[in-house]
């Protein structure tokens, strides 16, 4: 039985919980501490001291000494008298044996090495190559470096103006191409795919921080400090107190993600009023988004971390569960900073990974609305996942007690039901349709076949036929298996052969008209159920009766009997919704959803899935046939069926009516019957 | 008619069988001790009466209603007290007790009523803005009598409510189930105080090794027994029970 939500209870459990992770220390440091601090501190503070450090080192005197044969060193002294070059002014030269290991012992940072003969080079206007040994274990080696090199760069642009003076050469002589750079990015986006994978890696692991503590102090912290049974003594559900635990969760994790922005961004923008050609330079539009694109995964990160927090009886225990959580939750944020990594349809349905790559296109300022709005659609999906796995752990009894047997997540549960739970039948969807969308849809891409074949068998079959295996259910009811008697055969394989012309009809006069479906898709499909050099029978083997067998056990068999005893009649809706988001292709979600009503409506009549199973086996063969057949032209897919097929349909449904008249008799309960009560002995 | 009834309750935990076929009631306006020596499976009848264990077998109502399939009413209808069901150790006193009231479905005008009420009654004010975690044993224990009247349900359960007391604070506890019993409630009690049940309560039962051993008022058992005092009583069955079972021994009996 579904028990419903009370919001007056979860809202008690989130004010007084709320009230109470405030008053948590750790919470508040790692809250509202560390991003006001952080950010200024290591900012605008080690910023400052790092350029005042940097400040007295370029102030210091670099000692070079030179090397050479005396008249040689003497044609190169020019380059750092200090009267005519102001890149010498801090370069002092100094006396040395010439060995290199005096380079960086404190007495000497530099020696420069001069060829013999180098001054009469000079002199003839050829060129010299000269050596610049140097240390650069510390800072002050490689300013040395720098320093001599600037000079001498100095020097030589003095001789080459010398010379072309004397050759009476035109200006440009020595540098005929002069390159002018312009960057056409705004500069609140300039170098943004340096800087951006840097400060998302930042946000992330800080805005994780903020859910981490609170996610452990309202699940774990309530068995620690033994609060968990008050709480499970009251009438509230543990969904109640799932509810209003992860509010408290989410409401800390995205102050703590708005402080972050604020704080980050606050302190650049101090930065670059101090320092204008600071990198990074963003704007307030983009810190808006930032946190609105963050509070999504604050939502995930909360959950899951809420999930596995319900699993430990201790802080501590959920500390060292949350690590691999944690890092699961921050490598994909390095993501950001691979360069052929982008958001695409695909990468913004996986949860964590989408968020950095969001992050990414906002600092660019390339974002698709579109993307990113199916990134926050994928994420609430996960965090719906989440949250009814956390209010299934929460309160646990081999969790609670300490006493009570421990939780096995493993254990093989008993065999008390006779068909799915609507929990186990909707886990079986979410698990099926995963394997479907992350790994059936790229295996059918690059497969075909092959990929089909997995498709329908692993993904879509497999699942609730290991569950039902596992449970030890009992096959006739979790799946409908009940023999269909010819009457109902008759009527599906009729409703099946005539079903696709009123779906025809509403795709001609009303999806063509609402959303009509692009040619490409449309000529796609036609490909793709025609087959490419595919024999027929094998097309409908793979196409028709694997789709119907798989297909019909997971939404008629598994999700629909479950369903059934307390939707009545919603469950065939719910399960058509569920089978043609199955489906994955908006287009064809209200076809889909129709042949799923139809298929519903056959099980629920006839009490047999295997009417399902002939139908959805006949109507996918009639597609095959028929698109192989009118391969080219007429019928397509968003043609009006010719008006004979309309009157077939008009004499076929009568005679599919007059088959099904009597109805199948009602279910048995979801609970097994109690044994035959004992007489007592005498 | 029974507020609290207990029939058939039966809990394993692997192959440990805690409580075997438990049955027992509790009608209104009575106190009944619930007496048994160290794992006797007090503990665990308690926790699924009070709907925090799923019972293996058998059920239990609670003011009529079903542990098991009406778990929420039956929880209403509940005030709990027992020693693994502790405060809110950053909140105080009054807020703890808003946050419970709150989730039993009191409404703000009734529940600051009742939170005075119970804060009044309880001696709390003194220490009412104060954080639990600050608080004495005895604060502790009178916090979490309040909390189980607060919403004045039918049925109490007192899980040795005054083991670590002192003197004073074991009157309080007294005083309670006395008022409690006057007022019509059906209170459980389970203690090791000998002297307290034979004080307070109205029937005993004794669990020993899971099972029910012995049920009836005090004179009954004694004269049942031959022994004079309770606690020769409680000796008396306690050593004469039969050993626990396993939860393979009730597999093969069914």
């Amino acid at each position: 039985m579904i028990t419903p939500v009370r919001w007056s209870a979860v809202h008690a459990v989130f004010g007084a919980e709320l009230r109470s992770v405030i008053r948590d220390r750790r919470t508040m440091i790692a809250t509202v501490l560390v991003p006001v601090l952080l950010y200024p501190l290591g900012g605008l503070g080690f910023a400052t001291m790092a350029a005042s450090s940097v400040d007295s080192l370029r102030a210091e005197i670099t000692r070079i000494c030179l090397t050479g044969p005396k008249a040689d060193t003497e044609a190169l002294m020019p380059a750092f008298d200090t009267t005519s070059s102001e890149k010498a002014k801090r370069i002092q030269i100094v006396e040395c044996t010439g060995e290199d290991r005096q380079v960086g012992q404190g007495a000497l940072d530099a020696k420069l090495e001069i060829p013999a003969g180098a001054a009469d080079k000079l002199a003839a206007g050829d060129a010299v190559e000269l050596g610049v040994v140097y240390n650069s274990r510390e800072w002050r080696g490689k300013m040395a470096e720098e320093r001599v090199n600037e000079a001498l760069l100095d020097h030589a642009k003095a001789l080459i103006a010398e010379r072309i003076t004397e050759k009476q050469l035109p200006a440009g002589f020595a540098r005929p191409l002069k390159v002018v750079s312009r960057d056409v990015a705004p500069r609140s986006q300039a170098g943004a795919f340096q800087w951006a994978p840097l400060v998302i890696v930042v946000l992330i692991l800080l805005s994780v921080l903020g859910v981490f503590i609170p996610s452990i102090d309202v699940t774990a912290g309530d068995r620690e400090r033994m609060t968990l049974e008050t709480l499970l003594a009251s009438p509230a559900t543990a969904t109640e107190l799932v509810l209003g635990k992860y509010g408290v969760v989410f409401v800390v994790g995205v102050t703590s993600v708005f402080l972050n922005v604020a704080s980050l961004f606050g302190t650049v923008k101090a930065m670059a009023s101090a320092a204008p050609d600071v990198p990074f330079p963003v704007g307030g539009v983009q810190a808006g988004l930032v946190m609105l694109a963050a509070i999504p995964s604050v939502a995930l990160s909360g959950a899951i971390c809420m999930a596995v927090g319900c699993l430990a009886r201790s802080f501590r225990d959920a500390q060292n569960y949350m690590t691999p959580v944690y890092l699961a939750i921050i490598l994909p944020s390095y993501a950001a900073a691979m360069p052929t990594l982008k958001l695409t349809a695909f990468t913004a349905t996986i949860p964590m990974l989408n968020l950095p790559l969001t992050l990414k296109d906002i600092f660019s300022g390339t974002l698709d609305p579109r993307l990113a709005m199916l990134g926050v659609m994928v994420n609430i999906f996960f965090v719906i996942v989440a949250l009814v796995a956390a209010s299934r752990l929460y309160g646990h009894e081999g969790i609670a007690f300490a006493d009570a047997e421990p939780m096995d997540l493993l254990k093989r549960p008993s065999s008390a039901t006779l068909r799915f739970t609507t929990g186990e039948a909707i886990t079986v969807f979410g698990v099926s349709a995963a394997l479907t969308f992350y790994v059936g849809v790229p295996l059918m891409t690059k497969r075909g076949e092959l990929g089909l074949f997995l498709v329908q068998s692993l993904c879509i079959f497999l699942p609730p036929v290991a569950w039902a295996i596992w449970r030890r259910l009992e096959w006739r009811t979790a799946f409908g298996m009940r023999a269909p008697g010819w009457r109902g055969a008759g009527a599906a394989v009729i409703i099946g052969a005539v079903a696709w012309i009123p779906i025809q009809l509403y795709v001609y006069y009303v999806q063509e008209s609402v959303m009509p479906i692009p040619r490409e898709v449309e000529k796609g499909l036609r490909e793709l159920i025609a087959g490419q050099g595919v024999s027929i029978p094998l097309m409908i083997l793979l196409g028709a009766a694997l789709p119907a067998i798989a297909e019909e056990t997971l939404f008629r068999g598994a999700i629909l009997q479950s369903l059934r005893p307390a939707l009545g009649r919603g469950a065939i809706v719910l399960t058509a919704l569920f089978f043609s988001l199955m489906h994955f292709d908006p287009w064809r979600l209200a076809p889909t959803f129709l042949l799923g009503i139809v298929a519903g409506a056959l099980v629920f009549r006839t009490g047999s899935i295997w009417t399902a199973m002939i139908f959805h086996f006949v109507n996918n063969a009639l597609a095959i046939g028929l698109t192989v057949a009118y391969r080219d032209e007429a019928l397509a897919d968003t043609s009006a069926p010719p008006m004979w097929l309309i009157a077939v349909v008009a004499a076929a449904m009568p005679v599919a009516f007059w088959l099904l008249r009597s109805p199948a008799p009602p279910p048995r309960s979801r609970v097994a019957p109690p044994p035959p009560e004992t007489p007592a002995s005498p | 008619m029974a507020v609290i009834a207990a029939q058939g309750l039966t809990r394993t935990f692997g192959s440990v069988l805690a409580a075997n076929a438990v049955t027992f009631e509790v009608g209104a306006g009575e106190v009944v001790g619930l007496l048994g020596p160290n794992g006797a499976g007090k503990t665990t009848t308690l926790r699924m009466i009070a709907s925090l264990l799923q019972p293996t077998a058998g059920t239990a109502t609670v003011a009529g209603h079903d542990v098991r399939t009406a778990s929420r009413l039956a929880r209403s209808s509940l005030g709990l007290v027992t020693s693994s069901a502790a405060l809110f150790p950053r909140l105080s006193p009054r807020e703890f007790l808003r946050y419970v009231g709150a989730l039993h479905g009191l409404k703000s005008a009734s529940l600051e009523h009742r939170v005075d009420a119970a804060l009044e009654r309880f001696e709390i004010e003194p220490f009412a803005s104060l954080r639990c975690g600050a608080l004495s044993t005895g604060q502790r224990q009178r916090v979490l009598l309040a909390r189980a009247s607060l919403h004045d349900p039918p049925a109490l359960i007192l899980d040795e409510p005054s083991a670590g007391l002192d003197v004073l604070g074991a009157q309080a506890v007294v005083s309670f189930v006395r008022e409690s019993k006057v007022q019509g409630k059906a209170v459980l009690l389970s203690t090791h105080d000998m002297a307290e049940a034979e004080y307070l309560c109205d029937r005993i039962v004794i669990i020993a090794g899971g099972r029910l051993v012995a049920s009836g008022t005090a004179e009954e058992l004694r004269v049942a027994s031959g022994k004079s005092k309770l606690a020769e009583v409680f000796l008396y069955y306690v050593l004469s029970a039969p050993p626990r079972k396993t939860a393979r021994d009730l597999e093969a009996e069914t």
